[in-house]
């Protein structure tokens, strides 16, 4: 249970660092905090577009911890110098 | 009460505290140092974002028109999602070219355009400057509002003098953190600091207001929703607010934030030139967005408590809401702190802005100018004094500007006016990191041409605005071409006139950029430059490395080269600096040692010279100085063509794969870099542990020392002893009490220092603490100079980390005095003793003779127990003999009650017996005579004898006599029946617990049965309350207090009447409500005072003996105070009689 549940969080890790999902995802809020998204709270009760962007606004700070949490962990990826220091990259 | 005088002094406050703040941590303090490396600090200091325009202007912006101050806060969230690929890369090409600006930076990027930077610059200039001033403005009106409304005092002549100190201060504050050395991409970790705590001090001033707004101007967030939906402000909710939604404007203006949050200069310098460390841009990637968010949270509610408190609605005076607000409701404390907070917003901006400005007019445009007159060359020396001087020039500008057209609006609406113009920057800047065919005719063609369009369409119309031009060109256009109007070039309107300026200044950027760029081939240097832009992120595009050598001859005379390179750099620099610029560049590169160099070894000191003296003067400058310095001879130049050419037919390689090498070589070289920083700061922190280090060591040292001194200078003789039981340690004292130094003691015995037999003492003590391994305390002898003393000795053995004994650590101390001191007191204790166990004996026969006492005390405490016992047992037979005689004397009277009626019922018995004997013999006669009648024997003699027996038999006597002899016989029976009767209910035989009794009937009973006692003295008076309440009572008892009562009464009456007299017993019965009140008075002789309260005791009695006991009143208080929680009182006068008053509670 816990292997698989490590395996999950750790293919969702996979996907979120990879640059074009990122460049998605970013596309995807721009269109929410833009028309034609944006009338879908911007009309009626004058507060919905109120939470509608706070909320937009909270759920992306949340994904751009995970993202970087996902770079920050993955030594793999981020860190050229470790390369450097392993070997791995010639000097 | 705040002043004006306070308030001065809290900004000259603040200032001192970023002051020292900043030159601690540019002074090498450990603390200050590392708290600037911190990521944390990194994400903080870009909050040099939220200007006073933010941080006043937001608010301003919601009041007015909603929402639409929120895409200013949304583009730097939504740019973070590009933090790691794009910011990342930024800072990259930063550390690879030495780049100080962001002119710098796109200059270097187009083949080290001196022309683009310049352009850059100006760009800037004109955008930035007004926006400076903006921010001073906002200071000064900031200033203005509170001094106006909470300080006291005169402000006319506080004014000026507040607005050139903050410019002296901003100024010296700038040059003297921001721009003290001539190198300006060194890390400026101080003010890095300082702008970091501004952005935390800018935050919880913004957000305590907010909070002030939302929980004590309003009821939390539901109120404020519930208050703007009640009222006209609704609108305000919707995007676009009163001018309904625009979303095009909320389109515009979050691109416009997400290009301004980069490419704002001091963005750009924040973001990119002071970044230290890569890591930190993933810290800022999520902490920033969360900074942001708290400070957007909060403008809505400040804007609401503006509104609702009927604040003025201007742009302009709802701009200053958020100071109003706290003011309005006398929280004048965080009003100031809201002062704070916005000057330091604006403080922040100016001296960030100002240094970076300085940077590029000196780098950009004042050097060139410099170096193209060769009259001024000597001038460039001076580049750091002339970089002082644009700052305080710049500053002093901006300051003149606001000065002069402060009133106008166009201040007000720069903001984004500065937004569009730094969005030119974006499609040279994004090309060039992602375009490799962007080249530099392209990137000056798309920045002329938006700069051109942005001042047409944006930056004229704002001074138009403003009364500076004429308006006739904003309605009939330029020259008179309609279609050409500023704001609807191409007769399109896009009713908003920064986001017409922003559509079309972007579109002819962008395209002008892309038809330079494909219709320009770039030089090879450029492409390379180009390449090595685009591909410094990608790790893939790395090619495999062969390992590659290329020897070369050592021809080239250094010494020469370097005069060429001095006379050179003497133009910009002192020969002093120069000389250390190429030292270190030849250092760089292993030649400094060297007379005669390669020419490969020489390219390489070019290329390093280059780099070094970009960070001085710029990309663009410094390449202009090392190209043109003819630094490589036309046959060096040759040769060196050839060298690479070989390289290229050796390594059997296209000219692609040599520049992806060569790109695979500076990417080499900028990891090493990286590599090297990564080492510098690991030798910093380890510098920083040796620093450490030294402090500990320094302070063992002193501690060291202490104790040393400590022991030199301890009364005590203190002595070490190896295991050979030679001395190796004395301190001063033992070594002056044996005449000798210190150092003279080493190797010698106690035998070399003292008398055989004490010497074989002390030895023996050690032997046997190096045996046991154990401590020894003892009291010894000591003799010194022929004096005996006493000491106290502690030997403690010393052991090594085995466990193993080395020696002996001793210290001792005259004891002598004590000594003496004892055996006095040893003297005394004997003498003490002795007087004790005198003493004892004497106590102990004392306690013989006590123990006798109290044996015959206890034995007379027996008797006493006995006698009170047998006292006990008497006072109790008295009671019964009491009762029994009170009995006997009731029986007596009762006896003799009946006795009477007894009497005569008994003679009329006897009347009646013989009368009946004598009417039987009558009777008989009268049969005889009726027989005779019936046989007519009448005879006379019979007649004579029934006349005879009539006679006898007295007939006519009997006839009246015996119905009354009957009548008095029944009524003495009824008289007994009545007596018994009473009796029966007097006694109550068998009754223990209390019961509903009638005290009316009770009373009666008693009297009754009493009769004979008062009958011969008084006469008894009822006086009875009718409906009297039955109330719980022990009958039995009570009947024999109110016959104590009464017999006493009686006694009390037969004491003073005369013969043939007779007193009265008065009984009344009263209910009071809680009581019922039982009077019993009798007109005897009274009581006498001195007896009334002795009356109730036992044994009290003043009849004659044989007459009483005194226990019947005794008995009465117990019956009615113990046993019914009633009251027994008297009233008595002397002569008249006494009134015994009872009172037992009804309930």
């Amino acid at each position: 249970m816990k292997d698989t549940f490590t395996n999950l969080i750790s293919k969702v890790m996979s996907v979120i660092r990879k640059k074009e999902f990122i460049i998605v995802f970013f596309f995807v809020v721009f269109l929410m905090l833009n028309w034609p998204f944006l009338t879908i709270a911007d009309k009626g009760n004058p507060f919905h577009i109120y939470f509608y962007l706070f909320f937009i606004v909270v759920f992306v700070i949340i994904m751009l911890f995970l993202i970087q949490y996902s770079y920050s962990k993955n030594a793999d990826t981020d860190s050229i110098y470790q390369k450097v220091d392993k070997g791995d990259l010639p000097i | 009460m705040i002043t004006v005088m306070s308030i001065i002094i809290a900004f000259c406050l603040f200032m001192g505290v970023l002051f020292f703040i900043a030159l601690k941590t540019e002074q090498g303090s450990p603390f200050f140092k590392k708290l600037s490396r911190n990521p944390l600090v990194y994400a903080l200091s870009l909050g040099v974002y939220f200007t006073t325009w933010a941080f006043y202007g937001s608010v301003g912006t919601a009041a007015t028109t909603g929402l639409t101050y929120l895409p200013i806060y949304l583009g730097p969230i939504l740019i973070m999602f590009f933090g790691w690929f794009f910011l990342r890369k930024l800072v990259r090409i930063k550390n690879a070219y030495r780049i100080t600006s962001i002119a710098d930076f796109i200059s270097a990027r187009y083949g080290k355009s001196q022309s683009i930077a310049a352009l850059v610059t100006v760009i800037i200039l004109l955008g930035i400057l007004p926006y400076i001033s903006l921010q001073l403005k906002v200071i000064f009106s900031s200033f203005d509002i509170i001094t106006a409304y909470i300080g006291k005092g005169d402000l006319s002549w506080a004014t000026p003098f507040i607005h050139w100190l903050l410019i002296a201060v901003v100024i010296v504050f700038t040059i003297i953190f921001g721009a003290r050395r001539l190198d300006p991409t060194e890390r400026h970790e101080g003010m890095v600091l300082v702008i970091a705590i501004i952005s935390v001090i800018k935050l919880v001033a913004f957000v305590a207001v907010g909070v002030f707004s939302t929980y004590f101007v309003f009821n939390g967030f539901e109120d404020i929703l519930r208050h703007v939906s009640d009222s006209q402000l609704r609108d305000l909710m919707f995007i676009g607010g009163n001018e309904k939604s625009n979303y095009l404007i909320w389109f515009t203006y979050l691109i416009l934030s997400m290009s301004a949050f980069i490419f704002l200069p001091r963005q750009f310098h924040v973001v990119v030139i002071e970044n230290s460390n890569e890591k930190s841009i993933l810290t800022a990637m999520w902490f920033f967005p969360i900074y942001i968010l708290l400070l957007a949270v909060f403008v809505l509610p400040v804007a609401m408590g503006g509104l609702t408190a009927g604040l003025p609605l201007q742009l302009k005076d709802a701009d200053s809401f958020v100071l109003l607000v706290p003011i309005i409701h006398g929280n004048y404390w965080l009003a100031l702190g809201v002062f704070i907070g916005g000057l330091s917003a604006g403080v922040s901006m100016i001296i960030i802005c100002s240094m970076t400005l300085a940077t590029m007019v000196t780098n950009h445009l004042l050097l060139p100018v410099i170096s193209y007159f060769d009259k001024f060359k000597s001038l460039s020396r001076h580049i750091l004094k002339f970089r002082w001087l644009t700052i305080a020039v710049f500053i002093v500008i901006c300051f003149y500007f606001e000065r002069e057209i402060g009133h106008s609006s166009v201040l007000t609406n720069f903001g984004m006016v500065s937004f569009v113009a730094v969005f030119q920057f974006a499609p040279a800047i994004i090309g060039g990191l992602y375009w490799r065919n962007g080249n530099k005719v392209g990137a000056r063609a798309g920045l002329l041409g938006g700069f051109i369009v942005w001042m047409y369409t944006l930056f004229i119309p704002a001074l138009i605005n403003s009364g500076w031009l004429a308006s006739s060109i904003l309605k009939e256009g330029i020259f008179g071409l309609s279609f050409l109007r500023p704001e609807a070039l191409f007769g399109i309107s896009l009713e908003n006139n920064i986001v017409h300026s922003a559509f079309w200044s972007i579109l002819i950027n962008i395209g002008l950029y892309v038809m330079g760029s494909i219709s320009y081939k770039p030089k090879f240097e450029e492409q390379e430059l180009a390449n090595s832009f685009v591909g410094i992120i990608n790790e893939e595009d790395v090619p495999a490395r062969k390992k590659m050598r290329i020897f070369e001859g050592d021809y080239i005379d250094f010494l020469h080269k370097r005069e060429i390179l001095e006379d050179k750099l003497s133009s910009y620099f002192s020969p002093e600096e120069a000389s250390v610029i190429i030292t270190v560049s030849a250092k760089n590169v292993g030649i400094e040692q060297m007379s005669m160099i390669s020419v490969l070894k020489l390219s390489e000191l070019q290329n390093e010279l280059e780099k070094t003296i970009t960070g001085y003067l710029g990309a663009a400058t410094a390449h202009k100085i090392v190209t043109t310095s003819r630094l490589f001879t036309d046959s060096e130049s040759k040769y060196l063509s050839e060298v690479y050419a070989d390289v290229l037919a050796t390594l059997k390689l296209p000219p692609e794969e040599l520049i992806q090498k060569v790109d695979y070589y500076k990417d080499r070289e900028r990891l090493l870099a990286a590599h090297s920083q990564e080492l510098e700061d690991t030798i910093m922190e380890l510098n920083c542990q040796i620093g450490e280090r030294e402090r500990v060591e320094d302070a063992l040292i002193y501690s060291e020392h202490k104790h040393r001194l400590l022991l030199e200078n301890l009364p005590q003789r203190i002595f070490f002893k190896t295991k050979d039981l030679l001395y190796s340690y004395c301190n001063n004292n033992y070594a002056n009490d044996l005449s000798i130094t210190p150092l003279l003691i080493e190797g010698k015995s106690d035998f070399d220092l003292f008398p055989n037999h004490l010497a074989e003492q002390y030895r023996s003590k050690d032997k046997e603490v190096m045996a046991t391994g154990t401590i020894s305390d003892t009291e010894e002898e000591y003799i010194l100079k022929d004096t005996k003393y006493w000491v106290h000795t502690i030997k403690v053995p010393v052991k090594n980390k085995d466990g193993e004994v080395e020696g002996i650590l001793g210290i001792f101390w005259d004891i002598t005095d004590r000594k003496l001191e004892a055996e006095e007191i040893q003297q005394v204790n004997e003498e003490l003793e002795s007087r004790v166990v005198s003493r004892t004996f004497e106590l102990m026969e004392a306690n013989k003779t006590l123990t006798a006492k109290i044996k015959e005390l206890e034995e007379i405490r027996a008797k006493l127990i006995v006698a009170y016992d047998d006292l006990q047992g008497t006072q109790s037979q008295l009671v019964q003999a009491e009762k029994l005689a009170s009995i006997g004397q009731l029986a007596a009277g009762i006896a003799h009650e009946i006795n009477t009626p007894t009497q005569y019922v008994g003679d009329n018995l006897s009347f009646l017996k013989t009368s009946f004997d004598d009417m039987r013999s009558l009777i008989d006669k009268y049969k005889q005579l009726l027989e005779a009648v019936a046989s007519n024997g009448v005879t006379e003699a019979i007649l004579a004898e029934v006349k005879k027996a009539e006679q006898v038999a007295s007939i006519e006597y009997l006839i009246g006599e015996v119905p009354k002899a009957i009548d008095e016989s029944l009524d003495g029976t009824g008289r007994i029946a009545s007596i018994v009767k009473a009796m029966k209910e007097f006694s109550h035989p068998g009754v223990k617990e209390k019961v509903a009794t009638d005290i009316n009937r009770a009373i009666t009973n008693t009297v009754t049965v009493a009769r004979n006692e008062w009958k011969y003295v008084a006469d008894v008076v009822f006086d009875f309350c009718e409906n009297l309440p039955h109330i719980p009572c022990l009958p039995g008892e009570f009947n024999q207090v109110i016959i104590n009562i009464v017999i006493n009464a009686a006694h009390a009456i037969a004491d003073v009447i005369k013969p043939g007299e007779k007193g009265t017993i008065t009984i009344k019965t009263t209910d009071t409500g809680e009581h019922v009140e039982i009077r019993i008075q009798d007109t005897g002789n009274g009581i006498p005072l001195e007896n009334r309260t002795k009356v109730f005791d036992p044994f009290f009695t003043t009849k004659q003996v044989g007459k009483g006991t005194g226990q019947g009143l005794a008995i009465a208080r117990s019956v009615i105070v113990d046993k019914h929680d009633g009251t027994i009182t008297l009233e008595s006068e002397v002569g008249k009689g006494t009134v015994f008053v009872i009172r037992l509670p009804i309930a």
